[in-house]
């Protein structure tokens, strides 16, 4: 397994009082595939990607990234936010995790290919407000592919875009990511996106149980809701409701 | 031509009611309504300014020479400072309550202190202008550090970025803006600094030449120190205004760039 979370538990300290936000959460992801993660909010879902790229130290557990603990700088991280640097042009930004590294010169033909293949080339000099939001994210995304990570974890990275930028977006990424076997572990409470676009989605209870749903569809996926789509995010989206329906009582 | 434009646009009103209150000035005091000692006329301060140029461009050049060097001095203190206490918060905890206890403490009280160990020299000028300088610097960087964006901040951990690069890619430029609010007042301070110095006990300088000139009740001669002090202060504020600009400049919005933002990547 490329990466893998052993009976991770997690606290958070507020107000004085450590509130558990993770029970004994197993999770592993295999070399290329594409897992998502959904939940209603507040069940930990982002918590577990700071836990999985080593921002936060779990209170219980283990975490690997190719058989090795996780520590900050071992897999890619892409955040709600572009959190683009604005004072950085597009390809400062794409350097961003190089420079880090100490790679910078040897990243930046990397970083002209990549940019060349999204048909973004044009806008190597151009700084982020300069660019619209599904731009903004498309760099993004490339910033994180450009840490050179075999594990990348994207947190709703497409949950402020609006629904038409949003479904080029899936198109792009689903694309981008049969091209370079990379293995992404998405976080995201849109089902429809995480239908399109995993090969296995995890539901992520209030409990902290989770249970996991396979797509079995052909790839690539149609965009628009086909029957099988359709009633996946249905099965989806009664064992979310209806969990959450339990937890009351 | 275009620039030109938008400054009138900017300051037409201000420059209209500056004209005006000069103009009531002006008549107030040639219809003898006010007698010239008291408020000496627009006219008369200009000619002054005119008659003693070669004596007040030396002054100036003095009092210049006090500011830069305070401003300098705080600058560079203030920044040293600010960014120390912000990686080490001991130090933080030790000394901040101190520069903020310092401020309550009135600077003309203190400057008979720095002509007793400085005396008659350009330090002890220097030395009011550091003191008057260095607060807002301080203040300004540190809060400036302080308010940076957590989400970046977890963005380059999980790179693996180190707290020195760390502080070099985002929480430095991300305190740029606060930076320069102080660093614009501190540059007005400088001079409010030098004249105050200069008031204690100076052999040269424009405020030493003011307050001659008021011991003799030469009211034209201290209204031409005074207006180039607020010059000076004025320049001050505009270098470190335009300084500010070119580090913004990415903010400028590119013509030619906007017209493709139209996303053609589909």
């Amino acid at each position: 397994m490329t990466f893998m979370m052993k009976n991770v538990s997690y606290s958070m300290k507020q107000g004085g009082q450590y509130r558990p936000i993770l029970k004994n959460i197993n999770l592993s992801a295999a070399a290329g595939e594409f897992v998502s993660i959904i939940g209603k909010s507040g069940t930990g879902k982002s918590t577990m990607l700071k836990l999985a790229c080593g921002l936060e130290k779990p209170d219980e557990g283990e975490i690997l990234i190719q058989n090795e603990p996780s520590v900050p700088g071992a897999a890619g991280y892409m955040p709600q936010k572009d959190l683009l640097l604005p004072w950085r042009t597009v390809m400062d930004n794409l350097l961003l995790s190089p420079e880090v590294q100490m790679q910078k010169k040897e990243k930046r033909k990397e970083a002209e290919a990549l940019l060349e293949r999204v048909g973004l080339s044009a806008f190597e000099k151009a700084y982020p407000h300069e660019l619209s939001g599904g731009m903004r994210q498309r760099i993004a995304f490339l910033r994180t592919l450009l840490t050179g990570k075999e594990v990348l974890f994207l947190d709703e990275p497409f949950g402020a875009l609006d629904a038409m930028t949003k479904k080029d977006m899936h198109q792009w990424m689903a694309a981008l990511w049969r091209e370079l076997n990379k293995t992404i572990v998405l976080v995201t409470h849109d089902l429809h996106e995480s239908v399109f676009l995993s090969d296995r989605i995890i539901v992520l209870h209030p409990s902290g149980e989770t249970e996991e749903i396979m797509v079995q569809l052909q790839r690539p996926r149609e965009t628009y809701l086909s029957p099988e789509i359709t009633e996946l995010i249905n099965t989806l989206e009664s064992r979310i409701t209806h969990e959450s329906y339990q937890s009351i009582f | 031509m275009n620039r030109i434009k938008a400054f009138f646009k900017d300051y037409y009103l201000f420059l209209m009611a500056a004209i005006l209150l000069l103009g009531a000035w002006e008549w107030l005091v040639d219809t003898g309504r006010l007698p010239s000692f008291i408020l000496p006329a627009p006219s008369g301060i200009l000619l002054s300014l005119f008659e003693n140029k070669d004596i007040l461009l030396f002054h100036a050049w003095a009092t210049f020479k006090e500011t830069i060097l305070g401003f300098v001095i705080a600058a560079v203190a203030g920044v040293s400072l600010a960014v120390a206490m912000f990686f080490f918060k001991s130090l933080q905890r030790t000394i901040y309550p101190g520069v903020l206890i310092s401020q309550t403490i009135p600077i003309i009280a203190l400057s008979p202190i720095f002509v007793l160990w400085f005396g008659y020299s350009i330090w002890s000028k220097v030395a009011v202008t550091v003191l008057i300088a260095f607060f807002p610097i301080v203040v300004s960087t540190y809060d400036g550090l302080n308010h940076h964006d957590r989400d970046y901040v977890d963005l380059l951990r999980s790179m693996g970025a180190r707290r020195w690069q760390i502080f070099k890619k985002v929480q430095m430029p991300m305190a740029l803006p606060s930076f320069f609010s102080g660093i614009k007042l501190a540059a007005v301070f400088s001079v409010v600094g030098a004249t105050i110095g200069e008031w204690l006990g100076a052999s040269e300088g424009l405020g030493y030449y003011s307050r001659r000139m008021s011991g003799s009740l030469n009211a034209e001669g201290v209204f031409s120190a005074i207006f180039l002090l607020s010059l000076l202060g004025m320049c001050f504020f505009g270098a470190a205004a335009l300084a500010e600009k070119r580090m913004f400049r990415w903010k400028e919005i590119r013509k030619d760039v906007q017209h493709e933002k139209v996303d053609k990547t589909q």
